[in-house]
């Protein structure tokens, strides 16, 4: 496969030698402004016609001026000369100057009884068309005004009406009445540029005023807490609401993590392909069309600023195979740092136009943000996962000192979670719960290898060294402020409710929740799994042992939640979740 | 049915520009006036449904040209979207004036204003716009009828 290179490529229909098309100008006034012009030129006895630069006439005064439509209309008349005088008209007045030029008349009598006003249209240095004011300079009648009637085939009494209707102007107005007519027409030019650019500079800043807006937001859903795919999701969302793209989508070179919690979750992974590619909106007929398109864009190799832009791209032979769904792609490198992170895809324009430049730009945005926030939720979930690896290493070291207790500071962190959920607690509460699971016994490491690994029975001293280790565990864990909060789970999961544990003798709820709960969970767990000295219990033969000490040894109100749980799959996911969890 | 009218009101002529073309677009018809004075005035004289209003004006403010509303009978019902570029020292009380629906902080979204015109005009249910928006975290007027 030949990869798509990383070049711009604007469908933009140019002429043979090269240049953009001239700009025409169908109507050089709008109709609005025509309207105008003619409403008060009207009360001056002026009629007026609208021409542009190809001297085609684009519009008349209907409402008066009959005479003149007529002579219009008549086939031998004035048409193809004022068409022609408009068309000289344009050419002596393109280029600088105000006023027509080169000898040509701005006004005259062209006939004995009518004369026409020249206002030409100018747009920038071009002249692009004109209004033509036609007056009667005289009472009409008398003969010229008869063979103008015969010559245009109109009749000479209603002719006659007409320019009595009509009103006729003095001979020595008509240079006063040219000039206005030149300026009158020059401000309503003026002022029709004026709006349209003024509307075109507000829709500008309406798109800037949204891809602010867009922009601000992103950067607020940039949450490091949130799971990445969900956060893509969103701000795929919202690129599509402001941007044309009918469709977005990003594809990464690596699975997003699939939790934002860095502790072993329960079911809900994500296949390769979902915790890699998003999508959002209509991009493309599935989430493997994707992967294949990303991969076939060569922008891998691509220096950072560099984009794919295509207009046509079913068409390209490298894409022929997307021919089907794809005919507009922008596609953006995520880099950060010298990493190349993913793509981001906008596919298809809503409006079926193509993009342009300016749909990259705010594109780009997007994409270096999107970048930043992929690489920190990397690092994010890199420390995370990193602060997990040390603690379950530092438990598991522990662990492995005696082959009895192997697994057993994980399986204790397990129920810790369960029960926790079970009694109601938040999930960031559960997530607590397990670390000082964990933690419960990492007081063991002051213990002398002698006493905790001792196959026979603990003489009293030993009993006492081994009853140390909350305390010593809790002295540990002192020193690292971020789990500080652990600290009543460790320090108090010998203590009982009868008063009679250790090391503070606490009775009741005087001891700290996580204590009562990591007391229970570590309680089931030396019952079900065997010691030195003994067997494991059954299960039944554990249920009833808790319900036997609930109140003395364990927490009533706990061991009531816990053995309303299933505990049977319980113990057996505990035992078969340590892979994941020391993983 | 006519379609709505709607007076927009800001001392900044991009910010009238913007707003009366996105809503004029969406078929609103649009008053616009520069200061607190001139849309107390077109407001009495074209009874607008909705009034969007700056903040910070000259002659007469935002917050000013409320409290005149509430006290024409004709007028006192209009409710009002409020847009301010400092949308945070705007004091609980000030925002008790029940006309005020909503405030927006500039730089808005013209997309947003809209919806949010919409939802208070033709009642169609605020969606995503409550959800995160700084707005939210102004407690008093988000409430709508």
């Amino acid at each position: 496969v030949t990869p798509v290179a990383a070049t711009t490529s604007i469908k933009v229909t140019k002429d043979r030698d090269g240049r953009l098309p001239a700009i025409v100008v169908d109507r050089p006034i709008s109709a609005a402004s025509f309207a105008r012009l003619t409403e008060q030129w009207r009360d001056a006895r002026v009629w007026l016609s609208l021409w542009n630069a190809d001297g085609r006439l684009v519009e008349s005064d209907a409402k008066t001026g009959r005479l003149w439509t007529a002579l219009l209309a008549a086939e031998v008349g004035f048409t193809p000369r004022l068409a022609e005088h408009v068309r000289t008209l344009v050419k002596t007045c393109s280029g600088a100057g105000e006023s027509p030029s080169g000898g040509q008349p701005e006004w005259g009598p062209w006939h004995p009884n009518l004369s026409f006003l020249a206002a030409p249209v100018r747009w920038r240095q071009r002249t692009v068309g004109a209004v033509i004011g036609g007056v009667v300079t005289s009472a009409a009648g008398g003969e010229e005004f008869t063979r103008l009637c015969t010559q245009c085939g109109l009749d000479r009494e209603a002719a006659l009406q007409w320019a009595v209707e009509t009103g006729a102007v003095r001979p020595d107005e008509l240079p006063g009445l040219v000039r206005l007519l030149q300026l009158s027409v020059q401000l309503s030019r003026e002022l029709e540029v004026g709006r349209e650019e003024i509307s075109v500079l507000t829709s500008n800043l309406e798109d800037t005023y949204e891809e602010l807006n867009l922009i601000y937001q992103i950067s607020r859903q940039m949450n490091l807490d949130r799971k990445p795919g969900d956060v893509l999701q969103s701000i795929g969302r919202d690129v599509l609401e402001v941007s044309r793209a009918a469709g977005i989508a990003f594809v990464l070179r690596e699975q997003m993590p699939a939790s934002d919690a860095v502790l072993p979750v329960e079911g809900a992974f994500y296949d390769d392909l979902h915790a890699r590619v998003v999508q959002v909106g209509h991009a493309a007929p599935g989430l493997r069309e994707l992967e294949d398109l990303a991969e076939r864009l060569d922008i891998k190799t691509a220096p950072p600023p560099s984009y794919i832009l295509l207009n046509n791209a079913g068409e390209g032979s490298e894409l022929n195979w997307a021919q089907g769904w794809l005919k507009h792609l922008v596609a953006l490198p995520l880099w950060h740092e010298q990493e190349l992170l993913g793509v981001l895809l906008a596919i298809n324009c809503r409006d079926e136009g193509d993009y342009t430049s300016v749909d990259v730009q705010l594109l780009r945005a997007v994409a270096d943000r999107v970048a930043a926030f992929l690489q920190n939720q990397r690092l994010y979930t890199d420390l995370a996962e990193l602060l997990m690896g040390m603690l379950h290493a530092l438990v598991n070291s522990i662990d492995a000192k005696d082959s009895y207790t192997c697994g057993h500071s994980e399986r204790v962190a397990f129920y810790g979670r369960a029960l926790a959920r079970a009694a109601g607690a938040t999930a960031a509460e559960c997530d607590r719960v397990y670390l000082a699971g964990l933690l419960h016994d990492v007081g063991k490491i002051g213990v002398p290898d002698a006493v905790l690994c001792k196959p026979g029975k603990l003489t009293n001293e030993e009993f006492d060294a081994m009853r140390r280790h909350p305390e010593i565990g809790a002295k540990i864990l002192a020193r690292v402020r971020q789990i500080a909060d652990l600290i009543p789970g460790v320090l108090n999961h010998h203590e009982r409710p009868d008063g009679r544990g250790y090391p503070h003798r606490l009775a009741g709820r005087a001891i700290p929740l996580y204590g009562r709960i990591i007391c229970l969970a570590d309680g089931f767990d030396a019952m079900t799994s065997s010691r030195t000295y003994r067997t494991a219990l059954p299960l039944p033969a554990a249920i009833a042992e808790i319900r036997r000490c609930s109140g003395t040894q364990f927490d009533p109100e706990l061991a009531e939640h816990f053995l309303k749980l299933d505990l049977q799959e319980l113990a057996k996911e505990a035992r078969t979740c340590q892979g994941i969890a020391t993983a | 049915m006519a379609a709505n009218k709607i007076l927009v009101c800001d001392d900044e002529p991009h910010i009238l520009h913007v707003l009366s073309m996105k809503l004029t677009n969406a078929g609103f018809d649009v008053l616009t006036a520069a200061d607190g004075e001139e849309a107390l005035l077109l407001a009495q004289k074209h009874h607008p449904d909705l009034l969007i209003t700056d903040y910070q004006m000259p002659v007469l403010s935002g917050l000013e040209l409320c409290a005149k509303l509430r006290g024409d009978p004709e007028l006192e019902n209009t409710p009002v979207i409020m847009l301010t570029a400092r949308g945070f020292s705007l004091g609980q009380e000030d925002l008790q004036n029940p006309n005020i629906k909503r405030v927006l902080p500039k730089p808005f979204s013209p997309r947003e204003v809209l919806r949010i015109v919409k939802g208070l005009l033709e009642g169609t249910p605020l969606t995503s716009d409550v959800k995160g928006t700084p707005t939210a975290s102004i407690p008093a007027p988000v409430v709508l009828e």
